[in-house]
């Protein structure tokens, strides 16, 4: 049984323990319960890669991308403070 | 609900509960077409409500939900402040003090209670955004106060209406406190009006359906409300989700959501909230949960009765002490517009993620936004008269993209923005444009609505200065948050450029539009009073919706239309949607856009 996490990933039930893994590849990240970003790939990038009025958080803010450490789906995006 | 169980057959209970939603919706009518200023007449910022006998709320229009519920809290403050034997038939009170039930002191509660037959069976209860309230800075929003003392006319309770006679002499000293005591008393007499209908068709219903089946009604209609909304908590499966937002005010503070939710019910619970603010920026705890009743209203109640019946499943916890309950004597009179749509945007993010676990509830999902800045102007108009003036900008904000759509372009709020013209006519400012801005829009497979971008400056103003206060979501961190993806908007700002060429431009016969022609400095304003005076430019753009998914999964075919409206640049096609489109014939080139696209993601990955 499964049941959706967030986009592109979801909820399973496997030996008696409920898991979160990639809806694309299969790629189990953690258990339900567990934060799921810190099994991902992260890549952080120029506030302006976003576009190019994110100029003014040149310098205060990232943009961290968050992906699938198997398959690359991007599953989030925001700005982070720097540093 | 068990239609086994129900007290009222159906067609009834249709019928009635139908009437009780269009009386609030003329009592907002009514407000509109008797009030006196721009904010009533034509921003929609009022609210208009009915309770039942003990405050509870029984029905409510087209207007925001965190008054609904504050209006609510007040209805109950005034049953313990005045007792039932001196709360007479035509009696309308007034209250806005922060520290017992309303947000900020600019929005006045008026409230009415409904007799028939010489017992109490209701109340109604409206607001509006007063013009000036007496507070430090004209209009209300102070960012100096330091205290709430410093915020204007606070009111506990007080009658201005007693056995439907006006009492001039209330009426005298509340608007002669403040600096437009004209357009005050407007706002107060429109609420009047509002609440006389209201009592009126009540007792027009009573009259013709009898009270047993009206009440019987009401409280089928509560019970409707909560039955159907715990049912949809219950169908999604049980977990806990966390959004921190951030405001700035001489320095980052920042508010932690998390969520948990347990079968039919859900905690929003603030804990770990940043301590309170010596700026106006703070909520009070009815505020705060009147903010979280509003963001489930419009999330997973969005079609149900929106009554008491919303209120009973949910719960939040905020700490004393800190930004979303503030121990007096803080100051709040910014709080709605920062804190409390701060508040709004945590409790909406963890709503969303939410319904992402929920295979039946995922196509509601929209990007949640942390909203935009704002200003208001006071001073000398063309006319010679003294007048306050909110720009109400905010209602051009774009909305979150979904995650089946595109966000709406100026999707707005519930307020609604007057046109340039209006605008003009009536106060002294000049607009040089008020356009979308070009790439703003927070990318994605599907992308956020654009907010506008305005320019103002002023124009036959007597004293060739007119004052303003900046306000609303303060930091970079404000506008249409992404999702699963998406990027955010471009962020909410207001600029004010001193001593620009806008003159000379005018002069010349061209048309100020390029704000790199306009020249002057330019300083980003935080919370702040400011001056504009002649030649000096006020820039503002509100907030842009967040994308919903990859901006490389976007269909090609939008972003090729989107670089034809000039929505967006070139160059954003090509490096952040990974789109190849021909310069000259605007056609794609679908082969080079699958190659970019996988050149860009590979890039992405490799790099550390």
């Amino acid at each position: 049984m499964s049941y959706p996490f967030r986009e592109n990933l979801e909820a399973f039930a496997d030996a008696g323990k409920n898991w979160v893994r990639c809806t694309r590849c299969n790629q189990v990240l953690c258990q339900v319960g567990e934060d799921w970003r810190k099994a991902c790939k992260r890549r952080t990038f120029p506030p302006t890669k976003a576009g190019p009025l994110m100029v003014d958080l040149l310098g205060h803010y990232l943009l961290e991308k968050i992906y699938c450490p198997s398959c690359g789906v991007l599953l989030n995006a925001e700005m982070v403070e720097e540093g | 609900m068990n239609p086994q169980n129900r007290a009222v057959d159906p067609i009834t209970f249709e019928i009635l509960s139908h009437r009780l939603y269009q009386i609030t919706k003329e009592m907002g009518i009514t407000l509109e077409r008797t009030g006196g200023t721009v904010n009533t007449t034509q921003q929609h910022d009022y609210m208009a409500a009915i309770y039942r006998s003990d405050g509870d709320i029984l029905s409510a229009g087209e207007t925001f939900g965190q008054h609904v519920a504050c209006a609510g809290f007040a209805v109950k403050r005034i049953i313990e402040r005045f007792g039932k034997d001196e709360i007479f038939p035509d009696d309308i009170f007034l209250l806005n003090d922060p520290y017992l039930a309303a947000i900020h002191q600019s929005d006045i509660y008026a409230i009415s209670p409904i007799h028939y037959k010489d017992r109490l069976v209701g109340w109604s209860a409206t607001f509006v955004h007063v013009n000036d309230i007496g507070a430090m800075s004209p209009g209300g929003d102070s960012p100096e106060a330091k205290d709430v003392f410093q915020e204007g006319l606070r009111i506990p309770g007080i009658k201005l209406v007693e056995r439907g006679i006006l009492r001039r002499d209330v009426f005298d000293m509340i608007t002669n406190m403040t600096r437009q005591p004209g357009m005050v008393g407007l706002d107060l007499k429109c609420e009047i009006a509002a609440n006389n209908v209201a009592k009126s068709r009540m007792q027009e219903m009573y009259e013709r359906y009898g009270l047993e089946l009206v009440d019987a009604v009401s409280e089928e209609m509560i019970c409707y409300s909560e039955s159907i909304l715990r049912r949809r908590i219950a169908e999604i499966p049980d977990g806990c989700w966390s959004q921190i937002g951030t405001i700035e005010a001489d320095g980052i503070w920042k508010i932690n959501m998390t969520l948990r939710k347990e079968g039919d019910h859900l905690v929003f619970d603030l804990t770990g909230t940043d301590g309170q603010s010596n700026k106006g920026i703070n909520l009070p705890y009815h505020a705060t949960l009147g903010m979280c009743f509003a963001a489930l209203l419009t999330s997973l109640a969005y079609d149900i009765p929106k009554n008491h019946g919303v209120l009973r499943p949910m719960e939040v916890i905020a700490p004393e002490g800190t930004l979303v309950n503030v121990r007096p004597p803080g100051p709040v009179s910014m709080s709605t517009t920062s804190c409390g749509f701060l508040v709004v945007y945590v409790a909406s993010s963890v709503l969303m993620q939410m319904l992402a676990t929920s295979e039946k509830w995922r196509k509601e999902i929209v990007a949640p936004s942390a909203s935009h800045r704002n200003g208001k102007h006071s001073g000398l108009n063309q006319y010679g008269r003294y007048c306050v003036f909110n720009l109400a900008h905010g209602a051009l904000d774009g909305s979150g993209a979904r995650s089946t759509r595109d966000g709406t372009d100026s999707g707005g709020s519930s307020m609604s923005c007057p046109n340039v013209e209006w605008f003009e006519q009536n106060f002294p400012i000049l607009y040089l444009f008020r356009r979308h801005a070009r790439d703003a829009a927070g990318a994605g497979k599907f992308r956020g609505g654009l907010g506008a971008e305005t320019a103002h400056t002023i124009h036959d103003a007597p004293e060739e200065k007119i004052q303003g206060v900046a306000y609303g979501v303060a930091g970079l961190k404000n506008s249409g948050h992404g999702i699963f993806g998406g990027y955010p908007g471009a962020p909410s700002v207001v600029v004010l450029l001193e001593q620009t060429k806008v003159g000379d431009l005018i002069r010349q016969n061209k048309s100020p539009v390029n704000m790199a022609e306009l020249g002057g400095q330019a300083r980003l304003l935080p919370y702040c009073d400011f001056e504009l005076k002649k030649d000096d430019i006020l820039y503002m753009r509100v907030a842009n919706g967040g994308g919903f998914g990859d901006p490389l999964e976007r269909e090609p075919e939008l972003v090729r239309v989107d670089v034809i409206k000039g929505l967006v640049s070139a160059e954003a096609a090509h490096d952040v949607y990974g789109v190849v489109i021909d310069g000259k014939s605007h056609e794609l080139d679908l082969d080079a856009t699958r190659l970019l696209r996988t050149d860009l993601r590979e890039k992405e990955l490799k790099e550390e």
